[in-house]
């Protein structure tokens, strides 16, 4: 059953329709010129009638002057014309009843015409028999001829009667001629007008529905290439094979969209897990071959020469016809260079590929197919490289295939980019690495030089004391003259004692400052030996061997729940125990000092590491300061305690060396707090912490 | 001077350091002989009668006393010389030096060297070790006679 709704339907209506009209049209038309004809026919019928009529008339006058003629002259010859007259007569007569035989009144006439021309030619013949015979006398001679001539009156007016009435039934049938003319135009031009205006609607109502149809397609169309997820409703007679066409290939680009999508996320997963270049390359060639269907796939960089390049990575598929060429080998034609010149991507047909000088390499690796190269780039988005798939020679790429490419080579030009700056930032800690251990190298030297005079500083100036003390006993021995004992005991005790003091003071104070020189070298130079660490019994024992400390000052130290480390058991203890002293040495003097050790992992910087905080309620350090005090030889409360400014120079090369970091907040007058970031240790394996 | 009687020898490259070291043995009630040798090579040829200490009896009893750090062969080169050779492997050797770097006195121990001693700069301190050796050194001496007993430092 075809739906009037459906495009066959509709066109069927459309050729249908009209044609129905047509065929009523020309019926019309057919039967209108069939009345015509007849009213035509009837008309020349008419016409013979009268004819006929008139010409039973002419005879019948013919008869009777002749009858009338031979009365009077008896000439025979007017017999003979009367005979040919009367045989005339009878045809005449059957033939107007034959015309007459559709009319019946006329019919009727006709019939009465016959019985009257009988009567009439009875009366001649009778006339004419007794004229024959001499017997008609003068007087029956008139009479014959008033009786004949009255008969033919009568006659004559039932002729010119039935005359009248043919000549009224052909008007009649004239006007009904005129009429069905009149009908015929009518039906012509109505007709022709229906059948144009039933076209014409017919064509809009088909131009209506194709158009929604084609609307329906469109809002498809257009829906789907923006993505929308509500779809206009679907078509559903014959273009319903375009809707679902359409379905489907939007459904087809959008599962290729996303296999792309995942494929350069997987991509950009591997290239962040490279660890060189050419790593990253390598997985550029490879995810080329799998997002592009290609062949074969290389990545070249600009090599030594200028206008020359080299084969970095390269891959080939399964199947394909040539190997992979070997990296550092030459790869050096006109289309990448064009790539490079431009910073564009550039795709080549076989054909246009045919075009290029392309050295036997290029075309062993490569093959005949279509081409694609998209520039690789350094951080500065300078081309540096190109990476060039190719299509076997039977298959084409398609037309997203380049901006696949494309955004490959970008995600692994910012991969190559990375790269470089991590090459850079290791070579930049190496050289400050080195740089830290020549600093630290040149320190242990320059100390170790230092004490060397410094001992025979402190062991003469030591002589020296031990000497005048000796000369001071010497004076008290009798024999000694007054004035020279009081002299020189004055000189002895305001001049040289004071001055060997200061020297003394002097020479402790620079002993003091090379030992921590030294110990800060030492932070920086030891060996580590990192392990798995419990930090917790690492600085308990640090705060038990400051009992004594604590005990003379009424001070306390709370350690909290301290996690597990990767560290150094010595260095790590050493760390703790500057800043735990710190803490306790600073304190304020109306205030027993309360420190705290704990956990603070919300502030850690990574998974991987753990972070400790230790906080006191002591002096505080001036916000001006906070840059300083990580720095030798700062200190920061001169007057209180008897360090030389290198506790926390130690603490921060502690942490450098253990890859953590140290910072800490402090308000004067209130305390500070340390915090310490370190390797967590994730194994949970822990050794023996002592 | 019986045969059996030790001879301390010093070897140290800074006069200072030498003067120091000997009035504090002397003091420590050190008996023994005391002879210098200003650097490295001078100790080796000491011990070995050669060169300026030619004519010395190479197998007289010693005792070596040595920086670290001096010119030329310095002491750990020394002390390596001195027990790698089974002739004289057997003489005690006391490193003495400002060095306190745990690897140097691990590699000191390592190479034979009997006691290590660090030359601390506060004088109490090397005062006080130096003490230590003169008593240790006294002890050594006794055996040997009378004359090794511990003497009143010189004035």
């Amino acid at each position: 059953m075809i739906s009037p709704s459906s495009i066959l339907g509709r066109a069927v209506i459309l050729v249908t329709v009209p044609s129905l009209v047509l065929i009523g049209l020309l019926a019309a038309l057919v039967i209108a010129q069939d009345r015509q004809a007849d009213a035509q026919r009837w008309s020349l019928h008419t016409k013979a009638v009268l004819e006929d009529a008139q010409q039973l008339l002419a005879h019948l006058v013919d008869t009777q002057s002749v009858v009338r003629g031979f009365i009077i002259t008896r000439d025979r010859d007017l017999l003979a014309r009367y005979h040919e007259a009367r045989e005339r007569l009878p045809g005449t007569l059957a033939e107007l009843q034959t015309l007459t035989r559709d009319t019946p009144v006329q019919h009727g006439r006709a019939l009465d015409f016959s019985r009257r021309v009988e009567r009439v030619l009875e009366h001649y013949r009778s006339v004419l028999a007794a004229a024959d015979a001499g017997i008609l006398t003068r007087e029956a001679e008139r009479v014959s001829v008033l009786q004949g001539k009255a008969m033919m009156d009568d006659l004559r007016d039932a002729v010119r009667a039935f005359r009248t009435e043919e000549q009224r039934l052909d008007d009649f049938r004239r006007a009904a001629l005129v009429a069905a003319q009149a009908r015929l135009l009518a039906v012509v031009v109505g007709g022709t007008g229906a059948a144009l205006f039933t076209v014409l609607a017919l064509g809009w109502w088909f131009h209506r529905g194709i158009s929604r149809r084609v609307r329906l397609l469109t809002d498809t169309a257009l829906a789907l290439a923006n993505g929308h997820t509500a779809l206009p409703e679907g078509v559903t007679d014959e273009l319903s094979a375009v809707d679902s066409a359409l379905r489907s290939m939007a459904a087809a680009l959008d599962s290729r969209q996303r296999a792309a999508v995942g494929a350069l996320a997987d991509a950009v997963s591997l290239f962040s897990a490279a660890g060189s270049q050419r790593a990253v390359l390598d997985v550029a060639t490879e995810r080329a071959l799998a997002l592009s269907g290609a062949v074969a796939s290389v990545c070249t960089l600009e090599g030594e020469l200028a206008g020359t390049q080299a084969v970095v990575a390269a891959a080939v598929a399964d199947g394909h016809a040539g190997s992979a060429p070997a990296a550092g080998t030459p790869f050096t034609w006109d289309a990448p260079r064009r790539v490079i010149d431009t910073g564009r991507p550039l795709r080549l047909t076989a054909t246009e590929r045919q075009a290029q000088r392309q050295p036997p390499e290029v075309e062993r690796v490569l093959g005949t197919g279509e081409w694609i190269g998209v520039p690789l780039s350094d951080e500065h988005r300078t081309p540096i490289g190109v990476l060039q798939v190719a299509s076997s020679h039977d298959r084409f790429f398609r037309s997203d295939d380049a901006d696949v490419i494309g955004m490959l080579a970008q995600a692994a030009s910012v991969a190559l980019a990375l790269q470089q700056s991590r090459h850079r930032l290791e070579a930049a800690n190496a050289d400050l690495g080195l740089t830290n251990r020549e600093n630290e190298l040149f320190i242990y030297s320059v100390s170790h030089d230092l004490r060397s005079p410094l001992v025979n500083l402190e062991g003469f100036s030591r002589e020296l004391t031990a000497a005048g003390e000796r000369l001071a006993v010497l004076l008290q021995a009798p024999g000694v003259p007054e004035d020279t004992r009081t002299s020189a005991t004055q000189i002895l005790d305001e001049d040289v004692s004071p001055s060997l003091h200061f020297i003394r003071v002097a020479v402790g104070r620079l002993a003091a400052i090379i030992d921590g020189l030294l110990r800060l070298s030492r932070a920086g130079r030891v060996e580590y030996r990192v392990q798995p660490l419990a930090l917790e019994p690492v600085v308990q024992r640090v705060v038990d061997a400051m009992h004594s400390t604590l005990a003379a000052s009424g001070g306390s130290v709370h350690v909290g729940p301290l996690p597990r480390l990767l560290g150094d058991p010595l260095a790590v203890e050493q760390l703790f125990a500057n800043l735990i002293g710190n803490a306790v040495a600073y304190g304020r003097a109306d205030l027993p000092p309360r420190v705290e050790v704990a956990c603070d992992d919300a502030l850690a910087g990574g998974p991987g590491y753990t972070v400790v905080r230790v906080t006191d309620n002591g002096l505080g350090i001036a916000e001006a300061q906070l840059d300083k005090v990580f720095q030798p030889l700062q200190r920061l409360h001169p007057g209180i305690g008897r360090g030389e400014g290198m506790g926390l120079a130690i603490v921060k090369r502690i942490v450098e060396r253990h890859e953590g970091r140290v910072w800490v907040s402090s308000t004067i007058g209130s305390g500070s707090t340390f915090y310490v970031e370190l390797p967590k240790d994730a194994s949970g394996a822990l050794a023996d912490a002592t | 001077m019986p045969r059996s009687r030790i001879t301390i020898l010093l070897a140290e490259d800074d006069d200072g350091h030498a003067v120091l070291v000997e009035r504090h043995l002397r003091r420590a009630g050190v008996t023994m002989p005391i002879v210098r040798a200003r650097d490295g090579q001078d100790a080796l040829d000491y011990v070995h009668g050669q060169g300026a200490h030619a004519g010395r009896e190479p197998g007289a009893p010693l005792l070596v006393l040595l920086d670290i750090r001096m010119p030329g062969l310095d002491g750990i080169e020394v002390l390596r010389r001195l027990k790698a050779s089974p002739m004289t492997a057997s003489i005690p050797v006391v490193m003495l030096t400002t060095t306190d770097n745990p690897h140097e006195v691990e590699r000191c121990y390592a190479l034979g060297c009997n006691i290590y001693v660090t030359k601390p700069v506060v004088y109490e301190a090397l005062s006080d070790a130096l003490h230590r050796i003169g008593l240790f050194l006294g002890i050594i001496a006794v055996p040997g006679g009378p004359s090794a007993m511990p003497a009143p430092a010189r004035p």
